[in-house]
């Protein structure tokens, strides 16, 4: 079955079917974790004792803030990614490409250093209503970092011949996951003060 | 994208937001360290993430030019997340914060003198009719020159009260007491004086207001026991209420005609007021979540005309206008007890309450 307007943008929206569909799908995922986020207001301000709650352990604010910087790297290394795409150059995007995805697996290592540290001090979602929320929230978020990272990891292994035959469709592709992976890093903007720094 | 982009020159401002999300991430960590209020870190922090999102999307998301379709897609879903939001910023305005809630006590303010009675230890109060009362007499009000005093008193001997040996079981408590405190739900002082009952005019008062109550009352957690037992106000007068504790404590009211209160207090010296919109037809339980053996009583009342008793058994409710009233007194143990009096100008009247 052939999908049209994967690389030309269609007249009444004005975009791509990929992009529309990508941004449906982020629209989808504000819900997912506003939800969430709303969770966590909602047990915040009705918690007796939230303090006593977040201080059971204390969380690791110098290795989220890594987490932070390694996020927005990705970020820049996405962006450009697709960039070089539309300048013509193949080879460097690609290279930006797995740049992304070590920065993806780097986070992820940091994050299992951060679990690690408390699961082994005991502090699971079960002890409180706090990490209740912070593995849902840090968990939910580092299955989206992962889900992103095998979109990457397919594309500069599998994907990339595609520009050679049809270069507009595949820099759409690599925009759209870049869409995505801007998304991921803009919730880690949120969940990052909301749990370790409020 | 579409064509005829200028791709080089985008690749120069991801560099600069770039280094401006840098700066932020450490402007956010910086400004926690800062010792703000909570509020204002909560706001602080927000909004620079709010910032950096903004600048993720607009630059690195393109959404500095997008198609109309993805704005309305956003400003769409935007709102409903506004909505998932403000669902329990609502419920929690709503309830007994008071940010809401400031609009049209019952009880308005008149140009009618009245004082409040809070002379020692007693409290006054006001409740609505109960349905076992005698029918209501009317009053039409008048010069408040009469007052009511008297004794309540339990017939026989008292049951024993337990000691609250439930406080052993936590330490921050246990060492706040050299012996262990005996439950206060029944207080008998010598020769049957009973101590926490409330006393208050349940009828003969309809049609009147009142002057608010301004005086504030206290209300605190010390020792792992609340102070006072039992506690009566008036609509819309502030109650201060403290943690004299350097344990965790909450105060979880249940008002029946009041929005539910649960506030935690987890550090000493926390205070927060309170005050009741409505006035209660009974006094209702206060208790603490995690110290189960705290309990306390508060009543609401529209009026001035309230009491508690206090260690000699003893009420008073002055500056009565002339007129005949339901006077009820009412133990969380022992239950409620009605009388009808009538009163004259400038009398004082004295009124026995005897429990059996």
């Amino acid at each position: 079955m052939e999908i049209p307007y994967v690389a030309t943008e269609r007249p009444d929206t004005g975009l791509t079917n990929a992009k529309m569909g990508i941004w449906l799908f982020l629209a989808s995922e504000i819900m997912l974790f506003g939800a969430l986020f709303s969770t966590y207001v909602f047990m915040r301000i009705a918690a007796p004792n939230w303090e006593e709650m977040t201080s059971v352990a204390q969380l690791n604010v110098p290795l989220a803030m890594i987490n932070t910087f390694v996020l927005i790297t990705s970020s820049v290394t996405m962006v450009m990614a697709w960039a070089h795409l539309k300048m013509n150059n193949p080879a460097k995007s690609n290279v930006y490409l797995i740049l992304t995805f070590l920065c993806g697996i780097g986070f992820m290592i940091i994050k299992a250093i951060e679990y690690t540290g408390k699961i082994s001090h005991d502090v699971l979602p079960s002890t409180n209503n706090f990490y209740g929320i912070y593995y849902t929230l840090t968990g939910l978020h580092g299955l989206h970092v992962v889900g992103g990272m095998i979109v990457m990891a397919y594309f500069f292994l599998f994907g990339k011949r595609m520009f050679k035959t049809e270069p507009e469709r595949y820099a759409g592709r690599i925009e759209v996951t870049g869409l995505y992976w801007h998304f991921v890093d803009l919730v880690w903007i949120f969940l990052f003060p909301v749990l370790y720094l409020m | 994208m579409s064509a005829g982009h200028d791709v080089a020159k985008e690749v120069k401002i991801y560099l600069k937001v770039f280094a401006a999300l840098a700066v932020l991430t450490v402007v956010t960590v910086g400004v926690a360290e800062i010792e703000f209020t909570v509020g204002l870190a909560i706001a602080v922090a927000l909004l620079v993430a709010s910032v950096k999102a903004t600048i993720v999307g607009l630059f690195f998301m393109h959404l500095k030019a997008e198609r109309s379709f993805t704005y309305w897609t956003l400003v769409l879903t935007a709102f409903f997340f506004v909505v998932l939001l403000a669902l329990p910023l609502w419920h929690y305005y709503d309830g007994n914060n008071s940010l809401l809630s400031s609009s049209s006590p019952p009880a308005k303010a008149t140009t009618t003198t009245q004082d409040d009675s809070s002379s020692g230890d007693a409290s006054s109060e006001v409740t609505k009719p109960a349905e076992d009362l005698p029918p209501a007499p009317v009053n039409t009000g008048g010069p408040k020159t009469a007052t009511f005093k008297g004794v309540v008193t339990l017939k026989g001997d008292p049951p024993k009260m337990r000691p609250l040996i439930q406080i052993k079981g936590n330490a921050d408590c246990a060492t706040l007491h050299d012996s262990l405190p005996i439950s206060q739900q029944v207080v008998v002082r010598d020769g049957g004086k009973l101590v926490n009952a409330f006393v208050y005019v349940t009828r003969g008062l309809e049609g009147q207001t009142f002057e608010k109550a301004t005086e504030k009352k206290f209300f605190d957690q010390k020792a792992c026991i609340y102070s006072p037992h039992a506690l009566g106000l008036q609509v819309g007068q502030p109650l201060e209420i403290s943690n004299s504790d350097a344990t965790l404590h909450n105060v979880h009211m249940f008002p029946k005609k009041n929005k539910e209160v649960n506030r935690g207090q987890p550090k000493q010296g926390m205070t927060f007021t309170q005050t009741f919109r409505r006035a209660e037809a009974k006094p209702f339980k206060v208790k603490c979540d995690v110290h189960p053996w705290m309990n306390a009583w508060i009543g609401v009342f529209d009026h001035p005309y309230h009491a508690v008793t206090g260690e000699d058994g003893s009420f008073e409710l002055p500056k009565i206008p002339a007129g005949t009233y339901t006077l009820t007194t009412w133990h969380e143990k022992l239950g409620q007890k009605n009388q009808q009096i009538t009163i004259a100008d400038g009398e004082t009247k004295e009124v026995s309450f005897e429990y059996e």
